[in-house]
Order: structure tokens, then C-alpha cells, then sequence
């Protein structure tokens, strides 16, 4: 995404003054004029005088131009359908994979983008298994990480 | 002076099977990485980080050395091959290598890349082991107001001198610190911008930020154009003794070599620069005292001696200030500082005082690194035709579900992979749109420290701000912050008038 530097200024800025809004109810340490609050409300104000300075420029710079607009290569289908995959997988494997379990996500996951990506199905299927396997033997056997059974559960 | 024991010691730790095979696998690994197009040694370190959380502290230590060296030096075979550096530290002398490799040179151009390369980072590596003790028995007297004032210019540095635009560095900046003040104050146990979560309560954890700032914004850009890419331009071919001739080429350059070890030593240890930024400064400084400046860009191997040197002393140059005062000089020792902590270590002087062995075995693996770097170096020019043929198709899927496990790996839950999909998708259109990440790991990393310093000085001198001017270290390290900020000011000003009476005089 391309996106004028004015937004961005302007999303600082509001960034800031919502710390420092809740930055003024951070208790202090007892004794003492400040505390939990001091680098929020320091890191807020800078947002907000970074954030304008940003606006300024880029509105007195008078070059124009639209305010958002996607990077060429994300205008083309095959873009954004790529990157709508690589965002699902990591969603698929936060809200399906403890249902269902890290491995039949992992290989759906892994076939779709391999197919998109124009590999020819009988490598795309193979490999998926085959990096699956070697993820959930790495992780899950070796490092004993608590990958999500989900269905394959009392199998595995 | 270190004893006997404790280089003993350090050497027990380091030299067992499990160190040794970490060392040789994790170095095969930063070859691959560094020698693919697109993936940096950023990433490369990225992704052995959540392998890392499940070793011992020298183990892991000696993957990240190994991976981050290894992959610095592999960025140089596909620059020479297909003119595309494989890591940013390539970029600057690209031109020079792939014409000596279209001119049937490529033998002359890797193997000087990697013998001179071996000096370099031989070189850092001596640096570091000479002026790290000492600094450290100097920072030994350092109080939070002399922590203070290095991390404000560590972070100074980070957004003067890695960016070409300081205010959306800053912005870059300011949002680090921002992520680091989530989660439970450390000093009062108040809960800072959690929003309820009880996830948040711990804070931002720092590894899937990681991953989701170096390699999901990496992983996107290439998935969007990959049906879209050119296919790889045809390789020279790869025949011949790779270091023949190499020992002419040290022997002409000595000063070169040298020159440009000591440079780029020094700037891996300015916080906030790092390989690449040495290797185009030892470029540009090779050009100008040049006999034959003219022949730079057109397949010359005297720049390409100046920036490998440069690049690999970078390396062992950035751990100088990340060892002895926990402050990252680049985005790989603040993933290193990360780790570090994540293992129990605070970097800083006392571990030389407590645990000085630790900090030999962490030299004693820089220069195993830097031995195997030699051999698989060698083999990995020997295969890069194979290697540069591995399809992106299948690499960039994979690499994601490793980014996936990994971040899950780190909190147990899919609340890492929020973080890293969240702090990712984040960081790839900031980058897009010209705001540089590096200052958001460094931000924070540093962020905790930043705080702890300034609210213990706050609360030692009552909240008297001249108390930070008080001793001589501080008061010297302040004044260097604010005639940093002082000195880009100006020339910001400067500039600004510069280009208004360029306006006022180009006619209507």
C-alpha cells in the first residue's frame, strides 16, 4: 500500500494524543511526581509533534498525488490473491488450527499457495506432506512445542 | 589479563559435539540464506530464534554467530552470479563482482570475496577481544545516568545515520519504545496499554515481533510478485580453482585490507549501524584514494576488497557495545541482546566480572565461525548453480509456516502468531512507504533499559535534569546526543534554504 505521508502524520498524531490520554491515568510512584506514566506521555508527545511535522511536509511540499493507493504489483490478481493467501495461512493456522489441528491446516495452507504459485500438483502435494512432516517432527517431536492435535488427536 | 581457567573454561563450553554441529548446520543454513535473493541476514537470524529458544546460551549464541557471518559473506555469490545482492552488505560493490564474472573472472571474485572476507571478520573478531574487556572494566563504573545517556545515542544514532529521512526514522523509533512500554511496568506493576488482554499483560514478546517485522513484510513482497518475476538470468559458469590468484590480489591491497577492517570495525560498533552502511562507506573511501578510480562499477576487484573486508569486520565490530553494554550496534546483535535476555544473560560489564568465561567462549566461536566459513564457503560457490535453481515458488510458502511454528513455538498459544501477523503486516507498509524497521527492534530492545535508566536517575537526583550533566562520562556522552541532534538540525535548516533560493532562481 501506498499511502500518502499526510495519513500517516495524521495516525501518529492521533496515536499520540490517545497515549497520552491514557498515560494520564497511569498511577505515579509514591513520593514522587511521576512514574509508570513518564516515557508513554514523553513517547506521545513525540507522536504527536513527529506526526504534524509529517503532515506539514508533506502538505506544503505541494506535490499532490492520491492519498492511498496499492503498490502495482498488488493491482494484479495473481498479487492479491498471493498476498490475501500468505495473511489467510497465518489467520487459518490462529483460528482453525486449534480446532482442527497444526497438520491438516499446515498441508491445505501449503498446497493452495504452492498451486497459486503455478508449482504443478504432483510436487505441490508431495512437498506440503513432506514440510508438514518435517515442521511437526522439528517442533512438535524434538522441541516438544504444544502444536494443536486438533482432529489427529489420540492418533498422534 | 584473562587466566588460564578461564579460557579453559570457555573452551569446555564451546568445543562439545552439540556446539560444534550447531556451528557447522547453522552455518550451512546462513549460506543458503544469504545466498538466496531477497532473503537478508536479518532474516537469516530471524528465523533461528525460535530454534534457538530450546539450546543452552553458548549453543545459541554460536548458531546466530555463525548464521549472521556466514550469510553476510553468501550475499556476495548470487550478487556476482546474477547481479542481485543477497544481502543488503552486497549491495554496494554488485556492479564489480557480476562483471568480473562476466568477464570469466567469477573464480577471482568469490574467492577474493571470501579470503578477504576471513581477514576482515578475523580482524573484527581481534578488535573485539582486545577492547571489549577493557571497556568493560571502564563501563564497570557506569551508573544509570551514563546507561542513559548510550541508549539515547545508540537510538540517536539508529535514526540519524541508518536513514536517509530522520523524521519517519523517528516515528520508526518512537513506535519500538511504544511496543515496549505494553504489557506490566516492571517498576510499579501497572498494566500499560493491555486493553484487558491478559496475553498483553507480559508485553510484546519480542521473537514474533521479530519474525513478523524481518520476515513476514520480506515473505509478502516476494509472494505478490512472484507469478509476476522475470526468471532467473542465466548463470557464468562456475569451473577452476577458486582461490587461485586470490593470494596476488591480498598481497596488492594490504592497506586496503586494513584500512577498511579498521573501518568497518568501527562502524559495526556505532549503535545503529551495521554492514551494509560499512560496506558502502569503505566503497566510497576505496573510489576516492584510488590509483585508478575510473575503473570502479566496471568489474574492479579493488573496491570489492575494500567493502568485503568492511562488511565482515562490521560483524565482530557490532558486538563490541552489544557485549559491554547491552546496547545492539546493528538489527542482528538487538536480535542477539534479545536472546540474551531470553536466556537469563544481561549483556553488560558485570557478565565479563561474574561470568567472564561466557564472554570467551563467545570469542572462541567468532573465530571458529570465521574458519568454517572458509571451507563451506568454498563449497557453497561450488553449488551455488544448484542452490540459486531452488525454486522461490516452494521456498516462500515453507519459510512462512516455519515463521508460523516458530512464533507459536514462543508463547505456546497462537497469540505469538497474532503478534507476528499484527507487527508484520504493520512494518510492510511502513516499510513500503519509506519508514525504515530497523529502529522499531532497536526501540524495542532498548526500550526497557531506556525507561529503567531514566526513572532511576529521575528518582537519584529528584527530578533535577542538570543531575544527568553531573559526571564527567555522562556529561561527555550528553553533549555528544545533543550535538548529534543539534548538528542534523542545522542541516536540515541548511538544506531547507538551499533548496527555497533554488526555487527563488529558477525562472517563472
Amino acid at each position: 500500500m501506498r499511502i500518502r505521508d499526510a495519513i500517516f502524520g495524521g495516525l501518529f498524531a492521533c496515536l499520540g494524543l490517545f497515549m497520552l490520554y491514557q498515560a494520564s491515568g497511569f498511577p505515579s510512584f509514591p513520593g514522587q511526581p511521576y512514574g509508570a506514566s513518564l516515557l508513554p506521555s514523553i513517547l506521545g508527545a513525540g507522536f504527536v509533534l513527529t506526526g504534524v511535522f509529517l503532515v506539514l511536509r508533506d502538505l506544503l511540499s505541494g506535490q499532490g498525488g492520491t492519498w492511498a493507493a496499492p503498490v502495482e504489483a498488488l493491482r494484479t490478481r495473481s498479487g492479491f490473491v498471493a498476498a490475501l493467501l500468505v495473511v489467510g495461512t497465518a489467520l487459518a493456522h490462529i483460528l482453525v488450527s486449534p480446532h482442527v489441528g497444526f497438520i491438516p491446516v499446515s498441508i491445505f495452507c501449503l498446497t493452495a499457495l504452492f498451486l497459486w504459485f503455478r508449482v504443478r500438483v504432483v510436487i505441490a502435494v508431495p512437498v506440503a506432506l513432506a514440510g508438514t512432516a518435517v515442521c511437526w517432527f522439528f517442533f512438535a517431536s524434538v522441541l516438544k512445542v504444544p502444536l494443536p492435535r486438533g482432529i489427529l488427536v489420540g492418533i498422534l | 589479563m584473562v587466566s588460564f581457567a578461564i579460557l579453559s573454561q570457555a573452551a569446555e563450553l564451546v568445543f562439545t559435539l552439540e556446539v560444534l554441529l550447531v556451528v557447522i548446520c547453522a552455518g550451512a543454513f546462513g549460506m543458503f540464506v544469504g545466498a538466496m535473493p531477497g532473503l537478508t541476514a536479518t532474516m537469516a537470524t530471524a528465523l533461528l530464534v525460535p530454534v534457538t529458544f530450546f539450546m543452552d546460551p553458548i549453543p545459541a549464541i554460536a548458531a546466530i554467530v555463525t548464521a549472521s557471518g556466514m550469510a553476510i559473506f553468501a550475499g556476495d555469490i548470487p550478487g556476482a552470479l546474477l547481479r542481485m545482492p543477497g544481502t543488503p552488505a552486497s549491495a554496494a560493490y554488485v556492479e564489480d563482482s557480476h562483471r568480473l564474472a562476466l568477464a570469466g573472472k567469477l573464480n577471482l571474485s568469490l574467492g577474493t570475496c571470501l579470503a578477504v572476507s576471513a581477514i576482515g571478520g578475523l580482524f573484527g573478531v581481534a578488535v573485539l577481544i582486545l577492547a571489549a574487556p577493557l571497556l568493560a572494566e571502564f563501563a564497570l563504573k557506569f551508573t544509570s545516568f551514563e546507561y542513559f545517556w548510550l541508549a539515547t545515542l545508540g537510538l540517536s544514532c539508529a535514526i540519524f545515520i541508518s536513514s536517509g529521512d530522520p523524521l519517519k526514522a523517528s516515528i520508526s523509533l518512537f513506535l519500538g519504545l511504544a511496543l515496549a512500554t505494553m504489557g506490566l511496568d516492571p517498576a510499579s506493576g501497572t498494566p500499560r496499554f493491555t486493553f484487558g488482554s491478559v496475553d498483553l499483560l507480559a508485553g510484546i514478546e519480542f521473537v514474533p515481533a521479530m519474525i513478523g517485522l524481518f520476515a513476514i513484510g520480506e515473505i509478502l513482497r516476494g509472494a505478490i510478485r512472484l507469478n509476476a518475476a522475470d526468471p532467473l538470468p542465466q548463470v557464468p559458469p562456475t569451473s577452476g580453482p577458486l582461490f587461485a590468484g586470490i593470494g596476488r590480489v591480498i598481497f596488492r591491497f594490504p592497506k586496503n585490507i586494513l584500512r577498511s577492517s579498521t573501518l568497518g570495525t568501527f562502524i559495526g560498533a556505532l549503535p545503529g549501524a551495521g554492514a551494509d552502511i560499512a560496506a558502502w562507506m569503505a566503497y566510497a573511501i576505496s573510489k576516492r584514494s584510488s590509483r585508478e578510480p575510473e575503473k570502479y562499477g566496471e568489474g574492479h576487484v579493488e573496491g570489492l576488497v575494500d567493502s568485503s573486508a568492511a562488511n565482515n569486520a562490521a560483524v565482530g565490530g557490532s558486538w563490541i557495545p552489544a557485549l559491554v553494554f547491552g546496547i545492539p550496534g546493528d538489527s542482528i546483535t538487538a536480535i542477539v541482546i534479545g536472546v540474551l535476555y531470553m536466556k537469563g544473560i544481561n549483556p553488560g560489564p558485570t557478565v565479563f566480572l561474574h561470568t567472564p568465561q561466557i564472554i570467551y567462549a563467545v570469542f572462541m566461536i567468532f573465530i571458529l565461525a570465521i574458519i568454517v566459513m572458509v571451507p563451506l564457503g568454498w563449497s557453497t560457490v561450488k553449488l551455488a548453480r544448484g542452490l540459486l535453481t531452488v525454486p522461490r515458488q516452494i521456498l516462500l510458502p515453507l519459510i512462512l509456516t516455519f515463521c508460523i511454528v516458530g512464533s507459536f513455538a514462543l508463547t505456546n498459544s497462537p497469540f505469538g502468531i497474532v503478534l507476528m501477523l499484527a507487527i508484520g503486516l504493520i512494518g510492510w507498509v511502513l516499510e513500503e512507504n519509506g519508514f525504515p524497521i530497523a529502529p522499531i527492534i532497536l526501540g524495542l530492545v532498548l526500550g526497557g533499559m531506556l525507561e529503567r535508566t531514566f526513572l532511576t536517575s529521575m528518582i537519584k537526583s529528584g527530578g533535577d535534569l542538570t543531575a544527568f550533566f553531573d559526571r564527567p562520562i555522562a556529561a561527555v556522552l550528553g553533549c555528544a546526543v545533543i550535538l548529534l541532534w543539534v548538528s542534523v538540525l542545522v542541516r536540515a535548516i541548511r538544506r531547507r534554504r538551499a533548496s527555497a533560493r533554488a526555487d527563488d532562481q529558477r525562472p517563472a
